[in-house]
């Protein structure tokens, strides 16, 4: 039989009250959060996991911010290509028609000012920006590319910009690129490469090659001289230039297109993965209110037996029976 | 032969009322602290031979004990030592993993994660002042949340070095109690009774200094009790105590730079100190949080603090400013524009020293005074180049730290999770230590209590045993009239 003294019993009543009043406290302040988490140590690898999930979800942000940026160059730059496009092919509608010796140096000279108008506008759409920002400057972004003389000021380097976690896409088509007929790159290309210590950041500015290739700017130049001159075999030579330089920039249309889907299902991905972390974040710091109001419930019925069993134990004593 | 009566009388109401006086202290003392119930234990008299038989002689009280168990009593200060090296450690950690708490808040993570965004977001405009001084801001944050978690962790420091210094003049004064107590248990119980209440005295005095570190007591040879510290030597010895002291040592060999903690040795060793022996108890709980969990987190964020620094730094210098760069003839841009430096420029001051990388963290004078020295593009002259801003923004996920293993933020992560984990455990530690210590006490309890209703079942014996003896006598003294009577 074992002993029981007064102590022995008040402690163990104040044990087993304050393990219980502690339990009910916790589940109140789960219940009053609603969090499951309210410091690191209520589940260390959970909060960790957590910080990681949120991280991701601020860059995500970030990314799409970022995708829209790029998604506004890309779109604008677009706009300016597809008005391009129009109007190299009425210019060379004109140059086909002029291209035999049916008309008069009149009718040439009326003709060479329409070019030269189209050829001013062409030198405005390439001037083009968005806010102080050049489009086809490459990243001299405050230079502008081309002057009177359709002399390119700008430089042939990407604008590159991450999208999504290492994807990276350039923003922008250097005027060397675009208005140039001499070789034609492709805007996928000249990725950086993102390592610090690699070549890229070693590498010297790029050097200006010295000779000028024909720029669209020199074709009109030279159909609208061709045209005060009345020199329809100039006119034919020119056609084959005019039709490339529509090409390409048809083509880089393409191209934008095709970076535009990239964005289009970056943006996707980015947002099906937002969701998925949101779910993860949730079930990592959300307290099911069901399972705490229930575990209250329980807790709170233990306290009160406790109490009921310690007055029972409190308040008898041999002295009641003895007289 | 009556005499013999009244003797025997005499000695069952002698002995029935020191019973009852016991019990009286008993009950008297029910509720006082440490108080051992005690127990008169009673033993027949002296037998007599009387022709051919051995005739009893009444009652003697043998001796008045208090009922103790000293392996209890050791086990129950063993388990108050746990307890309370749970318990600080419980504290302290709760106030250490607070600083990296940033369940609701913002900290560092988050904060070294917008910083590095923000550099992205300098990538897609690296033209715009107004990202630029976004870029610094955020940055000054980085530089601010270090240098919380930097003070915070040393005024953990500070309150554990302060804490330890009063526990130590605690367990002086304890121990002196102990060593008086000793003396007077000598003097008292040279006579061969018992000193039932000094003896409950030195114990509480014990289970009081149990909670501090883990403590062994024994009798050595000449009957000296002795205290001592577990793994480090005796504090108390019969009436001699030794005092503790505590001062700032500085670590041989140790490269970390002193900050004046406290250690503890014996006040005539000053060169001996032994806090690293302490495993236990308050004691234990305060030296381990802060030499374990203190100064790792230090060591952790000053790596973090140095990483960040160099590894920003050494691409940002490579970028140009955004500022007009003179070129030479031969078309290469030139270091400086006016004597201003428009490349080669640090973000952040270089650190002088790895171990205060976290204190001393701040953003360069040139970044400060102006943020077109925020270098974003590679090349001079082109401001819409992006690439410097990419390449740090890409230090967030780069394997830089611990020689290229792991990110930022994995490295945080991983210190943050760690202090969780301690706390965590010493939570879950300290409900099981005090399961165990609750379940020793009342192991005492039961054996060493006061229980009420025993006592006055006890009272009622006592009182029967008392009455029957005063009849005992009352009879002799008939039996004595009788026998008067037959006289003349």
């Amino acid at each position: 039989m074992s002993r029981v003294s007064e102590n022995s019993s008040v402690s163990s009543i104040n044990y087993a009250l304050g393990k219980s009043k502690g339990k009910v406290e916790e589940l109140q302040l789960k219940g009053s959060t609603l969090k499951r988490l309210t410091k690191p140590s209520d589940d260390p690898l959970g909060n960790v996991e957590l910080m990681a999930v949120r991280s991701q979800k601020v860059d995500a942000e970030q990314y799409l911010r970022n995708l829209n940026f790029a998604k506004t160059q890309l779109s604008y730059t677009e706009n300016i290509l597809e008005e391009m496009t129009d109007i190299l092919v009425t210019a060379k509608e004109l140059a086909i028609g002029q291209a035999s010796s049916i008309y008069s140096p009149d009718v040439r000279l009326a003709v060479s000012k329409e070019i030269h108008q189209i050829r001013n506008q062409v030198l405005g759409l390439a001037n083009k920006r968005i806010g102080n920002r050049y489009l086809f400057s490459g990243q001299k972004v405050l230079t502008r590319p081309f002057d009177e003389s359709g002399h390119y000021n700008g430089d042939q380097n990407k604008i590159n910009i991450e999208i999504n976690k290492d994807i990276f896409i350039p923003i922008n088509l250097s005027g060397r690129d675009l208005f140039f007929c001499d070789e034609k790159k492709s805007i996928e290309s000249g990725q950086l490469n993102l390592s610090p210590t690699s070549d890229d950041l070693q590498r010297t500015p790029a050097a200006e090659s010295g000779e000028v290739p024909m720029s669209i700017f020199d074709e009109l130049f030279a159909l609208e001289n061709a045209l005060l001159n009345d020199n329809p075999k100039i006119i034919q030579g020119l056609l084959e230039n005019l039709d490339s330089s529509i090409e390409r920039v048809v083509t880089f249309r393409t191209e934008i297109g095709a970076l535009t889907n990239t964005i289009a299902n970056t943006e996707t991905n980015i947002e099906k993965s937002n969701l998925v972390n949101e779910a993860h974040k949730s079930r990592i710091e959300d307290a099911d209110v069901s399972v705490i109001m229930g575990d209250l419930q329980k807790e709170q019925a233990i306290l009160k037996a406790t109490y009921k069993a310690s007055s029972n134990l409190m308040n008898t004593s041999l002295m009641d029976f003895l007289r | 032969m009556s005499g013999d009566l009244l003797n025997i009388g005499k000695s069952g109401l002698f002995t029935a009322k020191q019973s009852m006086s016991t019990t009286s202290h008993n009950i008297a003392n029910a509720n006082t602290e440490g108080f051992s119930r005690q127990e008169v234990r009673t033993e027949t008299g002296t037998a007599i031979q009387e022709g051919d038989y051995v005739i009893g002689r009444g009652v003697e009280i043998q001796s008045i004990r208090r009922q103790h168990d000293e392996l209890i009593e050791k086990k129950l200060n063993n388990s108050i030592t746990a307890d309370k090296y749970n318990e600080e450690r419980t504290n302290q950690l709760d106030q250490v993993e607070e600083i990296f708490n940033e369940i609701n808040s913002d900290g560092m993570n988050k904060i070294l994660n917008r910083f590095f965004n923000s550099m992205r977001e300098l990538a897609n405009q690296p033209d715009n002042q107004a990202v630029r001084s976004v870029v610094k801001e955020n940055a000054n944050i980085v530089v601010g949340d270090f240098h919380r978690i930097q003070d915070n962790l040393d005024n953990n420091r500070n309150s554990i070095n302060k804490k330890i210094n009063l526990t130590t003049q605690e367990i002086n004064s304890l121990a002196s109690t102990i060593a008086t107590l000793n003396k007077e248990i000598n003097i008292q119980e040279v006579t061969g009774g018992m000193a039932n209440d000094l003896r409950d005295q030195r114990d509480i005095a014990l289970r009081k200094l149990s909670e501090f570190f883990p403590l062994q007591t024994y009798s050595d040879s000449e009957g000296q009790f002795v205290v001592s510290i577990e793994g480090v030597g005796s504090i108390v010895s019969g009436g001699l105590a030794q005092q503790l002291a505590v001062g700032s040592v500085v670590k041989e060999g140790s490269s970390s730079v002193d900050k004046g903690n406290a250690e503890i040795f014996f006040a005539n060793r000053p060169s001996h100190a032994f806090s690293d022996k302490i495993k236990n108890g308050t004691l234990g709980a305060l030296l381990k949080t802060r030499n374990d969990e203190i100064e790792g987190l230090e060591k952790q964020l000053n790596d973090l603090a140095h990483g960040l620094v160099l590894s920003t730094n050494a691409i940002h210098r490579r970028g140009f400013a955004n500022h007009p760069v003179p070129i030479d003839a031969l078309g290469n841009p030139l270091p400086n524009n006016a004597q201003k430096k428009v490349t080669g420029i640090n973000f952040f001051k270089e650190p002088l020293d790895l171990t205060r990388a976290a204190e001393y963290i701040d953003i360069s004078d040139e970044v400060k005074e102006d943020v077109n020295n925020i270098a974003a593009g590679l090349e001079a002259n082109k401001p819409g180049d992006n690439r410097i801003a990419i390449a740090i923004s890409k230090l967030q996920h780069e394997k830089v730290l611990d020689s290229g293993t792991t990110t930022f933020e994995e490295q945080y992560l991983k210190s943050v999770g760690n202090i969780g984990l301690q706390a965590g455990k010493a939570k879950i530690d300290g409900e099981q230590s005090a399961g165990i210590l609750a379940q020793a006490k009342s192991f005492k309890e039961r054996l060493s209590g006061v229980s009420l209703d025993e006592e006055a079942a006890n009272m009622v014996r006592y009182q029967n045993a008392y009455e029957a003896s005063a009849k005992v006598i009352k009879a002799s003294d008939e039996m004595f009239k009788a026998v008067m009577s037959l006289l003349p």
